[in-house]
């Protein structure tokens, strides 16, 4: 070792933040046993749980401290650059490593093995005050990260109104875009057919008809529905197949016959629509049941279920 | 042994990216049966009889997309946490509504991927179930590849407390 390098370690030691406040006599004792090391990128230095052996001074490049989690993610703790020592808490506590270390950037650095380093804390025991202080203070700044990090993690537990509103809003946007463009696109608030236009009769006026005055019953339903059970004489006809089952057996039938038409459920008013249609072809005396099969059913009036189609 | 190899399973990030891309695809398929016929959709959606009138064309219009928007920001892990609790809703939305129509005996189809379908019961109400696993598995492990998950800050940049034994 020349002098000139000597006096180069000697800087570097001083301006390193463990070393730079201890007194001239031990960094000159440091400087005579410390070994220099350069160490290309990528490189791991350290590996958690292995012995600790000697502690380094960052003189130039950057190294990442960081630790893996129980499910294997690798979790960084630090960035260290020129003028940072990392490894030094093995060395003082006498355990393995708590942390890896990998090379960022080319690093040069300088080691200090573990004997000399206990020979030094051995010959100038005023060192190891200094590396308390030092401790002391990486606790401290620990404990200030840990609190910044709690509150973080606790809002990123929470999911915040504002990804909800971008998601839904997204799919409305293109919804809407869409819904416009799309040749099948349907009206969103369709109109329904004027109430009052059309009249309303109980089970009991519609029985009557049915059995005096040879009204038609029409279920609206869709055929499912019919098949499971409908009104007993009661045509099917469903809305969406409305013109293949009126030109079949609708179209020769006389306008002015009585036409009583019920199914209706909470999304569609299947026997509103159809009352409609039919007033439209032609038919004069069409009127709804009131409360459909179910008002029907429970006045014990005669039904038919699971009819063959 | 068993216990703890069972456990990084069901707690692994890469479970639950596998997962993600599987929930995700599955919606987005779902989505795009229905995104071009929203008028047969509607009445699929009409014979559950749960829907009430003045909603029924707008959900029939939004719904399916909803599902294609958050099913594709779930693969992409962009707002993933909302777009996973979206799917978990409309997953729980889905199966209330089958069992209700179960409980009345409803002779309806699922209308879950297009017009036809499979007719609703235990099996409809299972997959969702499972799937409905998946998202909890999702929204608790997903930690791999996210591009932006959601909350107020981006948990990238949230490293573990390490307090002080960091080095």
């Amino acid at each position: 070792m020349t002098l000139s390098d000597r006096e180069d370690i000697l800087n570097i030691l001083a301006r390193s933040a463990v070393f730079r406040d201890l007194p001239k006599d031990t960094l000159d004792a440091a400087t005579s046993v410390v070994r220099t090391l350069v160490v290309p990128p990528r490189t791991i230095i350290f590996r958690e749980g292995d012995p600790g052996d000697s502690l380094y001074i960052i003189n130039k490049g950057k190294v990442r401290i960081f630790r893996k989690d129980s499910s294997g993610m690798e979790i960084d703790l630090a960035t260290l650059g020129p003028g940072n020592t990392f490894g030094e808490m093995a060395l003082l506590s006498g355990e393995t490593r708590s942390a890896s270390v990998e090379v960022l950037e080319e690093a040069h650095l300088m080691v200090l093995a573990k004997n000399d380093f206990d020979r030094i804390l051995r010959d100038f025991p005023d060192t190891a005050k200094i590396f308390f202080r030092e401790m002391r203070r990486r606790l401290l700044t620990d404990e200030k990260r840990l609190e910044v990090e709690a509150v973080e993690a606790y809002r990123a537990s929470r999911v915040s109104w504002f990804d909800f509103v971008v998601v839904v809003g997204v799919s409305m946007l293109l919804a809407m875009i869409f819904n416009y463009s799309n040749p099948n696109g349907i009206p969103l608030f369709p109109q329904l057919p004027e109430r009052g236009r059309i009249p309303v009769i109980s089970s009991e006026v519609a029985l009557e008809e049915v059995q005096h005055d040879d009204a038609l019953v029409v279920d609206a339903m869709p055929d499912n529905f019919y098949k499971k059970g409908h009104i007993r004489g009661a045509v099917n006809m469903p809305l969406g197949i409305f013109d293949i089952v009126y030109t079949m057996t609708f179209a020769d039938e006389n306008k002015e016959r009585k036409i009583i038409v019920y199914g209706g459920t909470i999304s569609k008013h299947y026997d509103m629509e159809l009352a409609d249609k039919l007033l439209m072809r032609g038919f004069k005396n069409v009127s709804i049941l009131e409360g459909g099969l179910e008002a029907w059913e429970k006045k014990g009036y005669p039904v038919e279920e699971k009819a063959k189609s | 042994m068993i216990r703890s190899f069972l456990k990084a399973i069901i707690t692994s990030q890469y479970l639950a990216f596998v997962l993600r891309i599987f929930v995700g695809s599955f919606f987005l398929y779902a989505s795009m049966s229905k995104i071009p016929y929203p008028a047969q959709f509607a009445e699929a959606v009409a014979n559950y009889r749960l829907v009430p009138y003045w909603l029924l064309n707008v959900g029939a219009v939004l719904l399916p997309w909803i599902e294609f928007v958050s099913g594709l920001f779930l693969i992409m892990g962009f707002m993933s946490r909302a777009s996973v609790i979206l799917i978990g809703l409309m997953l729980i939305m889905f199966d209330v509504m089958v069992l209700i129509n179960m409980y009345w005996g409803a002779p309806i189809t699922c209308g879950c991927y297009d017009t036809v379908g499979e007719p609703i019961g235990w099996r409809k109400i299972t997959e969702n179930a499972v799937m409905l696993i998946f998202v909890v598995q999702i929204y608790f492990f997903d930690r791999f590849l996210i591009f932006r998950r959601g909350g107020l800050t981006d948990p990238a940049r949230i490293k573990v407390a390490s307090s002080a034994a960091r080095r």
